[in-house]
């Protein structure tokens, strides 16, 4: 099977009611929220913490949406039939990885539409044009780490209860970690935990202005590995 | 005559249960063989492993010359037990789906949805479907790539006279065609009509193999093969 075929399967599987349900979900909130909140409170969020808010909405409806997306793919036994219609174990992994570029892709193109719109209603049309390119590449790059490490959480416990819990159980083992890592910088030193508080440095690696290059490093490494024990899964489950 | 399936000492274990015990046994071309046993005995094993959803912990097996099944998956038609669909798409649109897989034509989706009489209700979810709808859209699936070697887990399994007829006529018809059949049931009147030749397994151990005459050779019926070794 080629890839153009495995696209075009994987976008005319996303004709349905819960990816619209993912992306008018996505719009809503990143639009109502902040001008709900300005409407009420008056001018309370800034144009940057709009965005900010954009992105923290992203990161978790990415993370789930790709929870939802791939593992339905186990629960309706639908990678076994998939094995039989053709596809190699390899391509299943595969597919997997243009889902999250899809539902990136999806991300991307309705933030840059709902940026303008954020503009007028908290900033002025103005403040559309003060968001540096950097912002958008930090943007894509952690709702693509989310988007991975949504899958291989799938790869791992394939019931999407399962790969929830073992990410909230994941979020509460880091908390210590985080809290170490706050009180070195309180004390002078470094915050090495970083780079152990994997989920911490999928968003962490970014400013509103810049790249930590250091940190982009460690999260290109943790999601390689990711994605090596996801194939490695694949390649050896039974289905 | 060229073996369409051919297996060598083909073990399985999971821990320390043997779920196959050095299976052999081959299957010809334009043969209709049935693979019985109590639960338990390895048929879905054997199914799942020569289909390549399952590795072997030993032994080998060839499928259409091939021993790998990931290169002959599109001549294979496979009608599980259960149907594996996405349940909350229409039958149409997880039809659509395994024939862009399968490379076939998509004017065939229609065709053959018509064939196994789900011609007016395509459109609704698959979910929604009840068992014998959901069987005969596996049947479809099954059928898309117009295989040369159809495997069938339980075919009749749950299935109500209609249905049962259905699948019993869908046999003899892909028979006639020169299909070559593996299909395991309980249903040992079913498999005795449309079935030449006989695989019985016992805790994953070849008890029988032959055609439909050696078992009335050397038995009254298939039914007094299972009294007198079980």
């Amino acid at each position: 099977m080629t890839f153009s075929q495995m696209l075009k399967i994987e976008m005319y599987k996303l004709q349905r009611f819960d990816f619209y349900l993912f992306a008018g979900l996505y719009l809503l909130l990143i639009i109502a929220i902040p001008f709900g909140v300005n409407s009420i409170f008056g001018n309370a969020i800034s144009y940057t913490e709009a965005v900010r808010f954009m992105h923290l909405v992203s990161i978790k409806l990415m993370l789930f949406g790709t929870i939802i997306a791939t593992s339905r793919e186990y629960t309706n036994q639908v990678n076994r039939k998939r094995l039989l219609n053709g596809y190699k174990r390899h391509q299943l992994f595969l597919s997997q990885l243009i889902t999250v570029g899809l539902y990136v892709s999806t991300i991307m193109i309705l933030s840059l539409l709902a940026i303008p719109i954020l503009a007028m209603i908290v900033g002025g049309f103005s403040g559309f044009l003060e968001i540096p390119w950097i912002w958008y590449a930090g943007l894509m790059l952690s709702n693509i780490a989310w988007g991975l490490f949504a899958v291989f959480l799938v790869n791992v416990f394939k019931k999407p209860l399962w790969a929830i819990l073992a990410y909230f159980g994941l979020s509460f083992i880091e908390i210590p970690l985080k809290f170490v890592g706050q009180f070195q910088m309180a004390s002078g030193g470094k915050d090495n935990m970083v780079y152990f508080a994997q989920m911490d440095l999928f968003n962490k690696f970014q400013t509103f202005e810049e790249l930590n290059f250091a940190l982009v490093i460690a999260l290109i490494v943790y999601l390689l590995l990711y994605q090596f024990g996801s194939l490695l899964i694949i390649k050896r489950r039974d289905f | 005559m060229a073996a369409i399936l051919e297996t060598k000492e083909l073990t399985k274990r999971y821990g320390n249960q043997l779920a196959l015990d050095g299976l052999n046994f081959s299957l010809k071309k334009g043969q209709v063989l049935g693979v019985i046993g109590p639960n338990g005995s390895g048929k879905t094993t054997l199914f799942s492993i020569v289909l390549g959803l399952r590795k072997a912990s030993s032994g080998s097996f060839t499928i259409l010359g091939e021993d790998d099944p990931e290169e002959v998956r599109k001549r294979v038609g496979v009608i599980l037990d259960q149907g594996n669909f996405y349940q909350n798409i229409s039958a149409k649109k997880n039809l659509t789906i395994s024939a862009m897989t399968k490379g076939v034509d998509l004017a065939r989706v229609g065709e053959l949805l018509e064939k196994v009489g789900l011609g007016q209700v395509g459109e609704k979810s698959f979910k929604n479907f009840s068992y014998g709808m959901k069987k005969r859209l596996e049947v479809a699936d099954a059928l898309l790539a117009q295989p040369e070697f159809i495997i069938m887990d339980e075919p009749t399994n749950g299935l109500d006279p209609e249905g049962i007829i259905f699948i019993r006529d869908l046999i003899v018809r892909l028979q006639r065609e020169g299909k070559t059949i593996m299909l395991s049931s309980h249903y040992l009147d079913e498999v005795e009509k449309v079935c030449t030749d006989f695989l019985i397994l016992k805790n994953g151990k070849n008890i029988f193999h032959g055609s439909k005459d050696e078992v009335k050779d050397n038995f009254k019926s298939l039914e007094s093969v299972f009294t007198n070794k079980f």
